[in-house]
């Protein structure tokens, strides 16, 4: 479930629309977009390098799939850029829950890069951990983040990485992009890919179950946020905060990672963690997340009134797909009280 | 404390959406929810995940909210579609204390009945869902065997005279009767049921309340004859106290102080007539007898004489000195006190307002009154429950609507000859004698 849009992406194809509205090429329409696009909301040239990457990936991988369920003759005539292009051009691709996917991905993937990285320490704890529901659970983790690179040690992407939704849209999407004849067998193809879909199988799904086996323990405290947040386990610690709070674990992410300060604050009140843990969580997801003004996430923490808490969980728990629309209303101009 | 992985809580929904089979814990989820095994799932993030999971026509493996009255519930839910339905796997189920107040229920769903009290609940098919002590007496059943079982597979239900069931009217019209006789199957015993829908909160018909009595008993005690007694005595306490207060009867008091006493006493008293009216609904029950309806007319403008001086309206009896009719005497003047009544409200000063007493196909007391009349588009609104044609007017608006169904129940009827600005005539017709 996708909490809402990434904002770059959204604001650029909205600028994009109303720029083709205006009649001007496509050319000239889309460097408008592109140079005018808030640069604290642009993706890095990494970020960009990395969602190619694993995008490229995932349709290569489902490409090759389809194509071992329809016979030799079609693995012959599959080109996994070719397909990767018409998706493109199709606008197929614009998928929000796929682009959140390869967003986080892509900052996983950078974070344990960093200076000072300790999560997979964190993590090779809990696999060793005393309660077998907790080292299950991490030992599902690990052996899932180790999939997620190729052979060569590159960032990959697979359909098991994807919800239900992603996969099941984007393997037809795949499916009818292939150059070949016979409907009915692309189908059953596809069919047959999707039969083995589970998407209890994605990192996301298991990082949650691992949270849940240390909730159950009861032993998602605050020393055990402090040293997720010390050890660079924001997905985790994203999923402990949702679970605390009682909003969708997506919501948290995107509390967690939009370069808000004060909505990091916010989050930190919904999940009632007192001050002094709030103050240490910002503390040390401060240079993981880049903070710029660590302070003013602490001042949005201070400034959350209860009501105000409670109208905000409520509202981050409607339907994801009534607050996405609402959110393209508002921003059309559309919206009434 | 070192935990292991319990066993996932299993269900089977269907592909109409049932939940047809379910382990305990999930199964009370459901009852909970409102519905039961075998009906639809009727908790809102599982049905979603189980739907959701048929649609797609993959594995979802995803966090779900529940809530039951006392606790939040975490759970963690795998849905599997196959052929003709989804497994659902709670692998987590996580209570913890409820977040934030519970919307209260309805007390009227629920009446103050004890288990002294023959009752029993259905479900939206009819099917028992809770049963009294007193009622599994009564049916010779335990609530084992009773609950789950159609309402008919315990009851034989016998229509009136003219061939009407006011159970399955009440179950129509989403109203409550009395009155209904039915048969004990495993007895033979007769005895009557009285009750009222129980609403779903999108207003939709979700089973019956009811209580039973023997045909001879004393009338049930409905939900509103419960609150009649909870609330009278109450409303008599603010009626005394306010209307001293008004009368300054403790000494001097600000004028406006005792108009607004004057406003609560004149609010109690509405409460007051308001549930007298409900509770004479309530009341109706027995066979009817024998009465005299040219005289229950005369009684009934004497009751409101003293109304009808202080407006100005004169009082004309007319028609036959005598009227055997079959009804109930105390509900046929409550009905006419009414009629009576409004007719007063409705007439100018020095109006009149014309009872006339007459023998046809069946007797009849027409009342006549020379107001404003009634509109042919609100001819059969105004006898709708809370209704009133002029929103400002005094009264329940529960009077026609409880009238007319008492005259219903005694085989009779009101009808209404008007037109706007030309007065208007209520007429109740009953069996003759």
């Amino acid at each position: 479930m996708v909490e809402a849009q990434p904002t770059a992406v959204l604001e650029w194809s909205r600028r994009a629309a109303r720029a083709h509205a205006a009649g001007m090429n496509g050319r000239l329409a889309t460097a408008m977009t592109d140079f005018l696009l808030d640069p604290a909301e642009r993706l890095s040239e990494q970020e960009r390098a990395l969602m190619t990457s694993m995008l490229a990936a995932l349709i290569g991988g489902l490409a090759e799939e389809l194509a071992l369920r329809l016979g030799p003759n079609a693995a012959a005539h599959v080109d996994a850029d070719v397909l990767m292009d018409r998706l493109r051009a199709a606008g197929l691709l614009g998928r929000p829950r796929l682009i959140a996917l390869l967003l986080r991905r892509s900052w996983l993937i950078r974070s344990r890069d960093l200076p000072g990285e300790g999560g997979t320490a964190l993590l090779q704890g809990f696999a060793g951990d005393r309660d077998p529901a907790v080292a299950s659970a991490a030992m599902a983790v690990v052996l899932a983040r180790a999939s997620n690179r190729d052979r060569f040690g590159r960032p990959g992407l697979s359909l098991s990485d994807c919800d239900a939704e992603t996969a099941v849209d984007l393997t037809y999407a795949v499916a009818a992009a292939f150059d070949t004849d016979g409907e009915e067998a692309l189908v059953a193809a596809a069919v047959d890919l999707l039969a083995r879909h589970d998407e209890g199988e994605r990192l996301e799904a298991l990082e949650a179950r691992l949270v849940l086996a240390i909730d159950q323990a009861g032993r998602l405290d605050a020393a055990g946020l402090l040293a997720m947040a010390a050890r660079g386990e924001v997905g985790l610690l994203a999923e402990a905060l949702a679970r605390i709070a009682r909003i969708p674990a997506e919501a948290a992410w995107s509390m967690l990672m939009r370069r808000d300060e004060p909505a990091l604050g916010q989050l930190l009140r919904l999940a009632e963690q007192p001050r002094t843990v709030a103050a240490g969580l910002i503390a040390a997801l401060t240079n993981r997340l880049a903070l710029a003004d660590p302070a003013s996430a602490i001042a949005g923490f201070d400034a959350m009134t209860p009501s105000e808490a409670t109208a905000v969980r409520s509202r981050l728990r409607l339907p994801s797909l009534f607050k996405a629309a609402r959110a393209v209303l508002q921003g059309d101009g559309q919206h009434r009280a | 404390m070192a935990s292991t992985a319990p066993d996932p809580i299993r269900g089977s929904v269907d592909e109409h959406g049932r939940l047809v089979r379910a382990d305990p814990p999930l199964a009370r989820l459901q009852e909970a929810a409102g519905s039961r095994l075998g009906a639809v799932l009727a908790v809102p993030q599982l049905s979603d995940i189980a739907r959701l999971a048929r649609q797609l026509g993959v594995t979802l493996s995803r966090p779900a909210l529940a809530a039951t009255d006392s606790a939040d519930l975490d759970l963690w839910v795998r849905a599997e579609p196959l052929a003709d339905r989804v497994e659902l796997a709670i692998e987590s189920w996580i209570e913890r204390p409820a977040r934030g107040a519970r919307w209260p229920l309805a007390d009227l769903a629920d009446p103050p009945s004890t288990s002294a009290t023959p009752a029993f609940t259905t479900d939206a098919e009819l099917r028992l869902l809770t049963l009294t002590p007193a009622a599994a007496t009564l049916l010779a059943a335990t609530a084992a065997e009773a609950l789950g079982q159609p309402l008919t597979g315990l009851l034989d239900l016998r229509p009136d005279p003219d061939g009407s069931l006011p159970l399955l009217t009440a179950v129509a019209l989403r109203r409550e009767f009395t009155g209904q006789r039915a048969a004990i199957r495993s007895s033979g015993a007769e005895l009557l049921v009285a009750g009222e829908p129980r609403l779903s909160p999108d207003g939709g018909f979700a089973g019956l309340q009811c209580q039973l009595s023997s045909r001879d008993s004393p009338p049930v005690e409905t939900a509103t004859a419960s609150f009649d007694a909870l609330l009278r005595e109450p409303l008599d306490v603010i009626v005394d106290e306010a209307e001293r207060i008004a009368d300054k009867a403790e000494g001097p008091l600000r004028s406006d102080y005792a108009a607004y006493a004057t406003d609560i006493a004149g609010a109690a008293r509405h409460l007051l007539e308001v549930l007298q009216a409900m509770g004479q609904e309530a009341a109706t029950s027995g066979r009817p007898e024998r009465i005299d309806l040219a005289e229950l007319a005369l009684e009934a403008a004497g009751l409101v004489q003293a109304q009808a001086s202080e407006a100005g309206v004169t009082l004309d009896i007319d028609g036959v000195p005598t009227l055997s009719t079959l009804g109930q005497p105390r509900q046929v003047t409550q009905i006419l006190v009414n009629l009576i009544g409004n007719a007063i409200r409705h007439s100018p000063a020095s109006g009149v307002v014309r009872i006339t007493s007459e023998a046809g196909a069946m007797a009849s007391v027409t009342v006549a009154d020379q107001g404003p009349g009634v509109a042919p588009a609100d001819a059969e609104r105004i006898f709708e429950r809370f209704e009133q044609v002029e929103p400002q007017g005094v009264g329940a608006g529960l009077g026609l609507a409880i009238s007319r169904r008492l005259a219903q129940q005694m085989g009779g009827n009101i009808s209404l000859e008007s037109k706007a600005g030309e007065g208007a005539r209520f007429t109740l017709s009953l069996p003759l004698a």
